[in-house]
């Protein structure tokens, strides 16, 4: 009996517990829930006082407005070919040179290798600006191309140190039976090495996309028209002088999110090894 | 076990290497050239000045607000984001007794937005007359245009959106901590908090360790977007950092020469503390 009733209460002041803990939860999150309701309320409510939490009318004229008068299509076209193509392009070489970091000694190959990690901690500003003057004088500025290749400078490196602990970790053991069955070194690869990185490949794949889509500052510098902005630096104009557009920010925000969202909820399992480009096995 | 095989290596890792040359290296040395210069736009060419550039930033206040602001927001918010990682991790790894993967899965959201959409969220909440924050708390405070209250709301901001980066890292260390440890202190008697004391922070800290050298340096040369939204650098430069003063040398005051100089100013800096890391973690 007496053990019955302990466990009740253990029971109740673990429920307790958990409440209160989703409840800070909550707290934690509630900026984000604000501004996202903010793009289903009409203009008058947003800047009522005092501020509303749930929409006590529900309009979507914030998301026709982003469609017909801000350019979002456009924009998001822009996001979209910028950060597939840089992607394509920085995964596909990114993980060749990294394949080839963690296999083959070659001179300096140690000292390039940490080069290249350096060169992702420099201050992206400090590559932007010399971009901006040399795109200048190639009349590449305000094309799609510019900030492509703006984005692979930072996406190369992350990518061939992301993948170059992911290739660390299959055996060399596997690679070296494919050779003693009488396989060359490029069916080795593709058939033994390759299946076992796609792992690897997704979460570099995914996590170079996330970081061009979520750019701002390659974005802002190297474009200068409508024609090759992408989301951010859109949102980014939204806010003049005299007016914020909160309800157009917070559309395009949500919209801008959603892909972010899904992948997280995806990549769960990768993502410390993602973030710490492989200091910390998650 | 690595071949000799250099041939093959460096056939592999040339494309990428002749990438990073000409669009990372070549660009970072001719920064160095485009901030010994000044850009005259009237002649269209560029009039050599020396070390003019770097003169003039030295003793110029608005340079040494926004160097000194970019060290303190990245001593700030670093340490805030790690406080704040570290309490979210314990509660949710160590204390919540269901719905773990749900709540693991819902604080890390703030990380994963652009930093444009976090910066734009706070600066929804902190707007002075129909803000969420000063309504909840009865105040009339600007919080972004006021010089020393902006930067501490630039400084919550960030410590916000990336908490959840030291979250992940030690809710990650927390799961691997081995059982017998706790056991052990457990069958000692320890309470929770001695628990938490002489097991779990212990543990921790190497983790901390390389937490904080990834993200101080993540804060310090990437603190653009969430300057650049909430308060442009001001009000009249006093939240400015040293992106965001690089980028309105550049495109507001069309100064090509300060704008190289300032940012390759960052870049040594970012060497510097790079190199400070190193031995440290060597001497470990």
């Amino acid at each position: 009996m007496g053990r019955k009733k302990s466990d009740s209460i253990t029971c109740v002041r673990k429920l307790i517990l958990g409440i209160t803990i989703y409840i800070i939860l909550v707290i934690y999150l509630f900026p984000i829930i604000h501004i996202f309701l903010a793009s289903f309320k009409p203009e008058a409510e947003i800047f009522s006082i005092p501020p509303t939490i749930l929409p006590r009318k529900v309009t979507l004229e914030h998301y026709e407005r982003i469609m017909k008068v801000f350019n979002f299509p456009l924009y998001l076209r822009n996001s979209l070919i910028i950060a597939v193509f840089s992607t394509l392009i920085s995964v596909s070489l990114g993980s060749i040179a990294a394949y080839g970091f963690s296999r083959y000694k070659f001179p300096a190959s140690r000292a390039i290798f940490l080069s290249v990690l350096l060169s992702r901690m420099l201050p992206p500003i400090s590559i932007a600006i010399p971009l901006y003057v040399i795109f200048r004088h190639l009349g590449l500025l305000d094309t799609p191309i510019a900030v492509i290749l703006g984005h692979c400078t930072y996406q190369i490196p992350f990518v061939i140190w992301l993948m170059k602990s992911f290739f660390d970790d299959i055996p060399h053991e596997l690679e070296e039976a494919g050779l003693v069955d009488g396989m060359s070194p490029f069916q080795v690869f593709r058939k033994i090495t390759l299946p076992l990185s796609i792992p690897g490949l997704t979460v570099a794949t995914i996590f170079a996309f996330m970081s061009s889509w979520n750019d701002l500052i390659f974005a802002v510098t190297l474009t200068m028209s409508d024609e090759a902005r992408t989301i951010p630096v859109g949102m980014s104009f939204l806010q003049t002088e005299t007016k914020i557009y909160w309800g157009e920010i917070a559309a395009i925000g949500f919209i801008h999110s959603i892909p972010l969202l899904l992948i997280t909820f995806i990549l769960q399992k990768y993502l410390v090894k993602g973030l710490t480009l492989g200091a910390i096995k998650g | 076990m690595k071949r000799y095989v250099y041939k093959l290596g460096l056939f592999l890792t040339l494309p990428s290497i002749l990438f990073l040359l000409t669009l990372v290296i070549y660009p970072l040395i001719y920064n160095i050239y485009l901030s010994l210069h000044e850009f005259d736009f009237i002649k269209n060419t560029f009039l050599f000045t020396g070390f003019a550039n770097y003169a003039s930033l030295l003793f110029d206040p608005v340079f040494q607000r926004a160097f000194l602001n970019t060290i303190i927001f990245t001593l700030a918010s670093t340490s805030l984001e790690l406080v704040l990682g570290l309490i979210l991790a314990i509660l949710i790894s160590w204390f919540l007794p269901f719905g773990k993967r749900l709540a693991r899965t819902l604080i890390i959201t703030p990380y994963f937005l652009a930093a444009v959409t976090a910066a734009y969220t706070w600066k929804y909440l902190l707007v002075p007359v129909y803000g969420l924050i000063n309504n909840l708390l009865g105040l009339e405070v600007p919080w972004l245009s006021d010089p020393t209250l902006a930067l501490i709301s630039i400084i919550i901001a960030d410590a916000w959106k990336t908490a959840p980066f030291f979250f992940l890292i030690f809710s990650a260390a927390i799961e691997s901590i081995p059982k017998t440890y706790i056991e052990a202190i457990r069958v000692d008697g320890a309470s929770t908090w001695q628990e938490l004391r002489y097991v779990v922070i212990p543990y921790l800290i190497p983790y901390m360790l390389v937490g904080l050298v990834i993200r101080s340096i993540d804060a310090f040369t990437k603190c653009f977007d969430i300057v650049y939204i909430l308060t442009g650098g001001g009000p009249a430069s006093a939240t400015e950092v040293l992106p965001t003063l690089s980028f309105h040398y550049m495109f507001e005051y069309l100064k090509w020469g300060k704008a190289s100089a300032t940012a390759l100013i960052s870049v040594i800096t970012t060497l510097v503390l790079i190199i400070i890391y190193m031995r440290m973690l060597r001497r470990r």
